[in-house]
């Protein structure tokens, strides 16, 4: 990329870090409708959170906005410190499933019936759900018993200088509009912010890359893991780093074997700018629990990649292999799993 | 590969599954046209002084048995020796170990496979026949493949049939591109087929879905074959990164596996290295 290219970039990461801090703003502000919106849904709990999370997540089609949105929550104590930590959980099986269903209308758009692309989405939910719900259950213990406790990663000067910055507009808006417009200004303006950061990010698609072998060559699996952990890091998504596939995979094909360890990576570094958002809500548990879900996840990740990566693949693979054996399967795979978030948040 | 006069190299381990080695070698056809080295260490020599002599024994009747002893380990030995000399066959039991101890010393089998630019036979519990020969043309070296595996089956008399096995997955609106010969994705499928038809190959032609090491194994157990083909990966050549399928399929295959090397097994390129 030439220096020019750079600083073309470079110049979109401002205006998008100032969305991303004014939407977290909003959503603050604006958390004061959700709470009663939450109680009158009967949402709560840490089922209920992670119910919450998923659905929502399949709502936006995205995960980072809605763990950047529990942050938030976290922070107008609208949720508590686990309910929080449940839904940025939710929010990353909701992002896999968001996956599945875009796998499965593709398929239904080009009447496929083998090699179905909804394949790749439950490959990603059941990989996601694996590591993350023992993840959870993990956090959670690591959480009550004091784990990362006084871990922050924002500083007296950052909190002065957002509130000297956004007070104005966020008090400006909260005086003309009511909660709850001002939370779904919120939620548009992330879901902005993260479309105005994807312009900072580096144009993969035109370099080659180990992805654009990955529909002919078989990867070893920690080689795979790393390329997901770097893909991600760079793209904040695992939808977006999965959906990059599309155009640096040659031909649209991925060999079954590299993807469930791209995932597994995809799945770690996602969190990154959950962790900023964390940094930046105010609350000083916030970058706790993402801390805290990061590493419990990295813990289980890495002895599947490097321990028992063949074992897992074959377990992802039966499950997806099974799930999409037709459309009929897919449809009650999707069917069932979008029945689990809302029993989670009646529970 | 088994022209007549050609040489063939037998490591002989004093273990009991050395003797899976000598049973193979003595099915090979054509063996009375064939040149056989037995190769055992020095220390398994000193160690029992008529080692040799038996298995020469077990080889009557080929066409000359001839004996070399190097140093030790045995996959140096097997190395060092098929750098002296051009080998049409190396014929190698496993050395048995775990995954753990594989983990410490490496993998006698996948160490000579990946080493020696000769088709190698790992011999494991052959049985008194070969009878049934199955031979994996996923990878880029299915000519190879379907030719040694044709040689073999015509030479015994045994059936032989071929397994592809479509690992590739769509992603999600990826574009829909037309299928162009020797190229990735589903081609594959159609570049074996041409190639079998090329060679006027009989046998059937087994198509399965999956994970390629688990397909090519479950097919080799369920149709109770008893030599599995398959071509060695690019070894070194390979992307960074990429994963030789050929080591782990021969390491997890519970019968004899005949491993095809690239600079024999190369062929049109179809859809997977393995």
């Amino acid at each position: 990329m030439t220096a020019r290219g750079v600083l073309r970039r470079a110049g979109w990461l401002l205006p998008g870090l100032f969305l991303f801090i004014l939407s977290l703003e909003l959503l603050k502000k604006g958390a004061a409708a959700v709470g009663p919106l939450l109680r009158g849904m009967d949402v709560g709990g840490l089922a209920g959170a992670l119910g919450f999370g998923w659905m929502m997540a399949c709502v936006v089609l995205s995960g980072s906005p809605v763990a950047a949105i529990a942050l938030a929550l976290l922070a107008s104590r609208t949720l508590t410190t686990e309910e929080a930590f449940a839904m940025i959980g939710g929010s990353r099986l909701g992002a896999s499933f968001v996956v599945l269903v875009i796998g499965m209308l593709d398929d239904l758009r080009n009447r496929r019936t083998e090699k179905r692309s909804a394949y790749i989405g439950v490959a990603a939910l059941v990989s996601t759900a694996v590591v993350y719900l023992p993840a959870l259950g993990l956090g959670l213990m690591a959480l009550r018993a004091g784990a990362f406790h006084g871990l922050r990663l924002e500083g007296r000067d950052v909190g002065s200088l957002v509130a000297a910055v956004y007070a104005p507009i966020t008090r400006l808006a909260a005086s003309v509009l009511p909660a709850w417009v001002l939370f779904l200004a919120g939620i548009g303006c992330l879901l902005f912010a993260f479309r105005v950061l994807d312009r900072v990010l580096p144009d993969l698609q035109s370099r080659p890359t180990p992805m654009s072998l990955a529909g002919r060559v078989t990867y070893q699996p920690w080689f795979m893991f790393a390329v997901g952990l770097g893909v991600t890091a760079l793209t904040l998504s695992v939808s977006v780093s999965l959906s990059l596939l599309v155009p640096l995979a040659a031909r649209g094909y991925i060999r079954r074997e590299n993807v469930v360890p791209y995932i597994l990576g995809a799945n770690i570094t996602t969190f990154i700018d959950t962790l900023f958002a964390g940094a930046v809500v105010g609350h000083p548990d916030a970058v706790r629990v993402v801390a805290v879900l990061m590493t419990t996840v990295t813990a289980l990740s890495l002895p599947i990649v490097f321990g028992f990566p063949y074992a897992f693949e074959r377990l992802v693979d039966g499950i997806a292999r099974g799930a999409t054996r037709s459309g009929r399967s897919v449809a009650a795979f999707v069917a069932v799993l979008f029945l689990v978030p809302l029993i989670l948040m009646l529970l | 590969m088994l022209e007549p006069g050609a040489d063939c190299l037998v490591y002989v381990d004093p273990a009991p599954r050395g003797e899976w080695a000598l049973a193979l070698a003595a099915l090979l056809p054509g063996r009375e046209r064939l040149s056989f080295y037995l190769l055992a260490t020095e220390d398994d020599v000193r160690a029992d002084p008529g080692l040799l002599q038996r298995a020469a024994a077990r080889l009557a009747g080929a066409g000359a048995v001839r004996e070399v002893v190097r140093p030790g380990p045995a996959e140096r030995a097997v190395v060092a020796e098929a750098a002296q000399r051009t080998y049409a066959l190396l014929v190698v039991p496993p050395a048995g170990r775990n995954a753990i101890q594989r983990m410490l010393k490496g993998s006698r089998v996948a160490t000579v496979v990946r080493t020696v630019p000769a088709p190698v036979l790992i011999a494991r519990r052959p049985p008194p026949r070969l009878q049934r020969i199955l031979a994996a043309v996923s990878g880029d070296r299915a000519t190879g493949v379907v030719a040694a595996a044709a040689e073999l089956g015509g030479g015994l008399g045994a059936a032989v049939d071929h397994v592809y096995v479509a690992s590739e997955v769509t992603l999600p609106f990826a574009p829909e591109v037309p299928p162009v010969a020797g190229a990735g994705g589903p081609d594959g499928l159609a570049a074996v087929r041409s190639i079998l038809a090329e060679r006027g190959v009989s046998g059937s032609l087994l198509v399965r879905e999956g994970l390629v090491v688990d397909e090519v194994l479950d097919a080799f157990d369920s149709g109770a074959y008893d030599l599995l083909v398959v071509g060695a990966g690019s070894g070194e050549r390979g992307p960074f990164g990429s994963e030789d399928l050929a080591e782990r399929i021969l390491l997890g295959c519970s019968g004899s596996t005949l491993v095809v090397p690239p600079a024999v097994a190369r062929g049109p390129r179809t859809s997977q290295p393995d």
